[in-house]
């Protein structure tokens, strides 16, 4: 409803009544509506400069108080409404009222809704003393805000972090040898399973997703691909722990306990280092492979290292090269930082998937290791990018295949109770 | 205020005391600036079929056309307008310059004009050159016409025609009409 219609359509009324009864006072009423509207519109010229100051950064859910310039360099004064338009943040609409030629300053309260960096739009909208016309201008901020995730925050979602079942994902990923009809037992719903799988009657009595489980027949011979790259290796190394070797050997352990054959390749950038026969161990397998600890080198931090995300394929072909040695009709597991070369990636994935080899990516993601004495308010918002550049590289991979993410925290509890 | 005392006089003077509607868009104004606008428009309305009928050829009509004029013109500056009701000294000198000239037709008339060109001029600057500009261009028309005024119907059409005038020039802005927040 516009407060002109109503004041208009009464003068237009008026005029009308003022005619049939012949009454010229009256048509001096509708006059003073008309001159009223027209003096009001005429006077109408609105300029507003409106500046938003804003810290650069801020944590999510923090409720910042920026600061608001409003100048008005002409004759035209009213209420002044600021509001945000952007979904990003949360921002209290802030309403004051600005005379002619007038700078003011106010405040408003706004609170990052997400994470990362936002784009503002807020709008300023002056609306003339008498409420009847108004007109927009933007708010200028001058720089875009980046929102980090609250270190609170980060340190309740580590505490609340699930376990992944990484060794249940890799072995329903890749179906270790074909099941029989034979029916083995009614187990809990893990992540990983297909819903062809769940037993509606047990679920619907115990009020909780069960499945069938059913006897394997065969035992598939598994490859375990691993990068021992040195800088992959130090990227994932915490103070006292190697992480990728901790890895291998809680893989080499549990396929070992049920008894597949299985054969670890080692390759590094440039070639395969080593071909290990996994059925002697985990502490065999580990002191053939070589994986010492270097003294005196820091953790690698994965900032460090560059992405290859465009371009062409690099030169980096012992990935392609340990895939192709494995024989068809067998199963992949591949432990690799996925994003640090995505494009090679998926070639070796493609690779596989045309010979007929079910695989599995166990990606140790290397801003998870990162020890939580080194994350500084200062280094926080470049390890968050990084890890939102390694969140996109691997999007494309998860199309052709099981990736498994995993941290410093993932696999040993579950490897420990199935040992 | 000025309007309101500008009613309450006329209301006086002429015995019609439809004019004392004004005090109800005042009233509004008080509780609630965002609907005093419905206020104006019942009081346009009321003095829309209640004003007295007489011809502005006559001292006494064209004294309460000016005075009708002025008075609906404040009630509706000063009831739309967020600036604050109280009087300031200088408009509580003009109620009183308001309230003394009504005891002579042309007093009174002289002191509604001042009354309005001092608020046209604080409220809208310079634009308030249109109205005088206006003012004084339809007293010269109805002045130039005397003679060809059939009666009351031709004045009240000659008057809705030149009402038009400022309408139709204000109609050359392209602005954005405001909405009533509290009623959407």
């Amino acid at each position: 409803m516009k407060r002109t219609g109503v004041i208009l359509s009464t003068g237009a009324v008026v005029a009308a009544g003022a005619y049939l009864l012949g009454s010229p006072v009256a048509a001096l009423v509708a006059s003073a509506l008309f001159t009223h509207y027209a003096l009001s519109k005429i006077s109408f010229r609105p300029k507003l400069e409106v500046r938003r100051s804003l810290p650069g950064r801020a944590y999510e859910g923090d409720k910042l108080r920026a600061g608001i310039t409003i100048r008005n360099p002409t004759e035209t004064g009213g209420m002044v409404r600021i509001h945000e338009n952007s979904r990003d943040v949360e921002a209290e609409e802030v309403l004051t009222s600005i005379r002619a030629r007038e700078v003011k300053t106010v405040t408003q309260e706004i609170s990052a809704a997400s994470k990362g960096i936002l784009t503002l739009q807020a709008v300023a909208e002056l609306e003339d003393e008498r409420g009847l016309f108004k007109a927009d201008f933007p708010v200028l901020d001058g720089s875009r805000l980046t929102v980090l995730p609250s270190p609170a925050r980060v340190k309740e979602a580590l505490a609340e972090r699930k376990q992944v079942e990484a060794f249940s994902l890799a072995t329903g990923a890749i179906g270790i040898g074909p099941e029989t009809m034979e029916f083995k037992e009614l187990r809990e719903f893990l992540p990983g399973d297909t819903a062809k799988r769940i037993d509606w009657k047990a679920t619907s009595r115990l009020q909780s997703l069960v499945v069938r489980v059913f006897e394997r027949e065969t035992l598939g011979s598994i490859y375990i691909l691993v990068n021992v790259d040195r800088a992959f290796r130090r990227s994932l190394r915490g103070e006292k722990v190697d992480y990728l070797a901790v890895i291998i050997a809680q893989l080499v352990a549990y396929f070992r306990k049920f008894g597949h054959s299985m054969e670890v390749v080692a390759y590094d950038r440039w070639r395969i280092v080593r071909r290990v026969n996994g059925s002697a161990g985990p502490l065999k397998v580990l002191i053939e492979l070589g994986l010492k600890r270097e003294k005196g080198l820091p953790a690698l931090m994965p900032i460090q290292e560059k992405l290859r995300l465009h371009g062409p394929p690099g030169k980096r072909g012992s990935l392609i090269t340990a895939v192709s040695s494995i024989p068809s009709g067998s199963y992949a597991v591949i432990i690799d930082d996925a994003a640090l070369y995505p494009r090679e990636m998926l070639r070796a994935l493609e690779l596989l998937r045309k010979r007929g080899i079910r695989t599995v990516v166990i990606y140790p993601n290397p801003v998870l290791f990162v020890p939580k004495g080194e994350v500084t308010e200062e280094n926080l918002e470049v390890l968050y990018r990084a890890y939102r550049e390694r969140k996109k590289a691997v999007r494309g991979l998860k199309a052709l295949t099981t990736l498994i993410e995993v941290g410093p925290r993932d696999l040993l509890p579950k490897v420990v109770r199935e040992l | 205020m000025t309007g309101l005392i500008a009613s309450l006089l006329l209301a006086v003077l002429t015995g019609n005391y439809w004019y004392l509607w004004a005090a109800l868009p005042y009233a509004i104004r008080i509780w609630r600036r965002e609907w005093a606008f419905i206020g104006v428009a019942l009081y346009a309305l009321a003095l829309g079929v209640e004003a007295p009928r007489l011809s502005l050829y006559t001292l006494n009509g064209a004294v309460v056309g000016l005075g009708t004029f002025v008075s609906v013109f404040l009630t509706v500056e000063e009831c739309l307008s967020v600036r604050p009701l109280g009087p300031t000294p200088l408009e509580m000198g003009l109620m009183l310059l308001l309230s003394i000239a009504a005891l002579n037709d042309y007093a009174f008339a002289t002191a509604l004009i001042i009354v309005l060109a001092y608020r046209a001029c604080e409220r809208f600057g310079k634009t308030a050159l249109y109205l005088l500009g206006w003012g004084a261009g339809t007293v010269l028309v109805l002045y130039m016409v005397r003679k060809a005024m059939p009666g009351p119907v031709a004045q009240t059409m000659a008057l809705i025609g030149l009402s038009l005038v400022p309408f139709l020039l204000s109609e050359r802005r392209d602005v954005e009409h405001a909405e009533v927040r509290a009623l959407e």
